[in-house]
């Protein structure tokens, strides 16, 4: 359907306006997709499910903006032929030189008044592994590689209007017509996986086509010329991340899994008919059920956000992340959005001289990246072993030894 | 009117041996209609020689269906064997063999009794079909010189290289009577829309042997071609008392002369890009004529536009086939350097 149309369908019909009362949301950063609700605002939480739960369908991308696959049909080429052509289609896109006229766009400034939003990166979950801290204690962490990352697109702020990319509204309406977009492609292919259009979206940057396509929204100093490649070192160990990702999907769930609900007792105590229900679903003198009342539905499959994840460790050879937590959203091997975190107490520690790589990390000729590169507070096994001086350990209690007996009362 | 046309027409005459007919007022659709007229004539007088229908039989072997058919002499050809099989056979096969030894056209009447077997474009050894299949758009490429290009404009064709894959594409050569024209990639494009317009439309081709004199009646409006006719002419069996010269016909739109067979119709054309104009010195005609190049690949060969693009690139280079000369006959069995 016509973008402009369903924008004013959306206005014209049954689409709760948020009182002005309420104020913009602290924490809502331009690139948080709306999903996961935050605690710090007067709606209950099943206002929020029922205000937000469109947003969660939101997709990475969609194929009426341009058709994506194509190919994929047996050529019924000769062996030869076909390793050939593989072979041709490795050498088209190596050594490749950009084919823009100009040179190298020029590095803005990183600024802390006017707020500098940098561009986020794709990954891809890897799985979880064990790390340990300078105190001993274990934690899990999330790989995440940031596989072939190149910046495909740049459009001006001035070429954009909010109103046709957020059909629902946008949360920082203070930038718009301040922030440009950045789309950022992962995981290079063949082009012969896809349609004439979709290959084509990537010729101008002189880049191989992409797997995954994700835009970021970013202040105008933070711009980043089209085909540049986007590396883990984007970020710093210690800098703290939000992750978008699609979470799991668990299909047609009842309600004790997908809400925790307590049910009902085992066959043990007699109970017929009643173990695993919702159990009541009207609400008093009522004759209605409530909308966002909970029962059994699809659960997981929808787009959650994680924020203030901590970049523990990276690995400069294959560009991996290692995020806290081993709850990263996501089956292994799905996509993730990564940018610097929108948290206000983790904003407030970069300064002028303290930021990450700004625009992003560009390698330069003759100096050499570590393979690792740790944080301050992580544990790494080629350092000396930790011993019981370093750790403190809370004195232990006297050992019982008297069986526990009332007292009589004197 | 007519002085433009003069002005925009600038005809270098060939002063030929052969008188050629003045065709300063004739369009190239005139003298297309005329070369038809004088093939359906032809053909209706060479089919009324046919007295008698006679039987032949026909032992077809195919992995699909293997079967022996009573077929009418002179007059059944191997694509009305196919109908008579299945629809796979017509839709896929482009040439017959007879014998295991002789390649026959699908739309030229079988005269004796003989082993049948179809060949299409999927098989492990396809290099008859796929000479074919190029020798074919060759002689598209003609077709659609002559009716691509505005009525005041006049294309003189003079003919085609033998198809050989190791130049990366076929091509036509013709006078075209433009002068400095390059035509951008627009106008390959439009050029190539023309082809996929006769794929629509599935026009076969047919086979005519005709006599020198007829022949020269035929082409006697192309100074090119009347040139080539003394060259061309070989007897097509040892019971011939005539050398003749072969002719095609696609559908009802175009005859051209060619020597070997041609696919079974249009329909089994796949891509078909026009993909550079060379210019071309032939000093057997003392003129600089263009040499048209183009690539195709059948229906049955689905190719990614991405691989299609590639095999295009080569194509562009200049094609460095033999340039048409007039030279006589060689070989025993009257193989000719020109056209196949």
């Amino acid at each position: 359907m016509n973008r402009a149309l369903q924008t004013i369908s959306t206005r014209l019909f049954t689409r709760p306006v948020l009182p002005s009362s309420l104020g913009i949301l602290p924490n809502a950063g331009i690139n948080f997709i709306p999903c996961a609700w935050i605690r710090q605002h007067k709606l209950t939480d099943q206002q929020m499910r029922l205000r937000y739960k469109k947003l969660h369908w939101h997709k990475f991308y969609n194929d009426k903006w341009v058709q994506r696959r194509g190919g994929g049909w047996d050529e019924k080429m000769t062996p030869e032929n076909q390793s050939f052509m593989q072979e041709v289609v490795y050498e088209t896109y190596t050594n490749k030189e950009s084919p823009l006229k100009d040179g190298p766009w020029k590095h803005g400034e990183y600024t802390t008044n006017p707020e500098t939003i940098r561009t986020g990166v794709l990954g891809l979950k890897l799985g979880t592994l064990p790390q340990w801290d300078k105190k001993g204690r274990k934690f899990h962490v999330t790989l995440v590689q940031i596989i072939d990352n190149h910046v495909v697109n740049y459009t001006p702020p001035e070429m954009i209007n909010f109103r046709t990319l957020f059909t629902t509204r946008p949360l920082r309406r203070d930038l718009h017509g301040k922030v440009g977009m950045l789309v950022v492609g992962a995981l290079s292919s063949d082009p012969r996986k896809f349609t004439r259009a979709y290959n084509g979206l990537f010729e101008q940057a002189g880049i191989p086509p992409k797997r995954k396509l994700t835009r970021f929204f970013v202040t105008p100093n933070s711009v980043i010329k089209p085909g540049t490649p986007l590396y883990a070192t984007h970020f710093r160990c210690g800098d703290y991340v939000d992750v978008q990702a699609r979470s799991i999907d668990f299909g047609f769930q009842g309600v004790m899994r997908r809400y925790g609900f307590r049910g009902g007792p085992s066959d043990e105590y007699g109970a017929t008919k009643f173990h695993r229900k919702r159990g009541t679903v009207g609400s008093g003198r009522k004759h209605k059920i409530l909308p966002g009342t909970r029962m059994p539905g699809l659960m997981g499959n929808k787009l959650v956000m994680m924020k203030g994840l901590k970049v523990w460790r990276i690995n400069t050879k294959y560009n991996v992340l290692y995020l806290m937590g081993p709850a990263v959203p996501g089956p292994n091997h799905g996509y993730m959005r990564i940018q610097d975190s929108s948290l206000y107490e983790r904003k407030q520690k970069l300064t002028k001289d303290n930021h990450p790589p700004f625009p992003t990390y560009y390698p330069q000729d003759g100096k050499i990246l570590d393979e690792e590169l740790f944080s301050d507070d992580i544990y790494h096994f080629d350092q000396p072993t930790l011993t019981l001086d370093d750790v403190q350990i809370a004195p232990l209690t006297t050992r019982r030894t008297t069986a526990k007996t009332a007292q009589k009362k004197k | 009117m007519m002085k433009i046309r003069c002005c925009l027409n600038p005809i270098s005459r060939f002063q030929s041996t052969s008188s050629a007919v003045s065709r300063s007022r004739l369009t190239n659709d005139e003298i297309r209609q005329h070369r038809l007229r004088i093939y359906n004539n032809e053909r209706q007088t060479q089919m009324e020689r046919i007295r008698r229908v006679e039987k032949i039989e026909i032992d077809v072997e195919d992995p699909i269906q293997s079967t022996k058919l009573l077929m009418n002499k002179n007059l059944s050809t191997p694509y009305h064997c196919a109908k008579h099989l299945s629809s796979v056979l017509v839709d896929r096969s482009c040439l017959a063999l007879i014998d295991d030894e002789i390649v026959w056209d699908m739309n030229r009447p079988l005269e004796r009794d003989c082993k049948l077997k179809f060949l299409h474009f999927l098989e492990e050894k396809c290099e008859e079909q796929n000479r074919a299949y190029w020798r074919t758009c060759s002689f598209i490429i003609g077709y659609i010189l002559e009716t691509a290009f505005k009525s005041n404009y006049n294309v003189e064709l003079c003919s085609f290289p033998p198809p050989q894959f190791q130049y990366g594409s076929f091509a036509y050569d013709a006078q075209l009577n433009i002068g400095d024209w390059k035509p951008t990639r627009d106008d390959l494009r439009c050029l190539s829309i023309q082809a996929y317009k006769l794929r629509d439309n599935d026009l076969r081709f047919e086979r005519l042997d005709l006599t020198q004199s007829v022949a020269e009646e035929m082409f006697k409006y192309d100074r090119f071609k009347l040139a080539q006719i003394p060259y061309m002419l070989r007897l097509l069996s040892p019971s011939d008392n005539q050398t003749r010269l072969s002719v095609y016909r696609m559908g009802d739109y175009h005859v051209d002369i060619t020597r070997g067979p041609l696919i079974s119709s249009t329909k089994q054309i796949g891509r078909f890009e026009f993909s550079a104009i060379h210019n071309i010195d032939v000093p057997s005609y003392n003129e600089t004529m263009q040499r048209i190049q183009a690539l195709s690949i059948p229906n049955q060969l689905h190719l990614h536009y991405w691989t299609f693009d590639y095999l295009l690139e080569r194509a562009k280079k200049k094609n460095n086939a033999s340039i048409p000369t007039l030279t006589k006959p060689k070989t025993s069995d009257n193989k000719t350097d020109k056209i196949e």
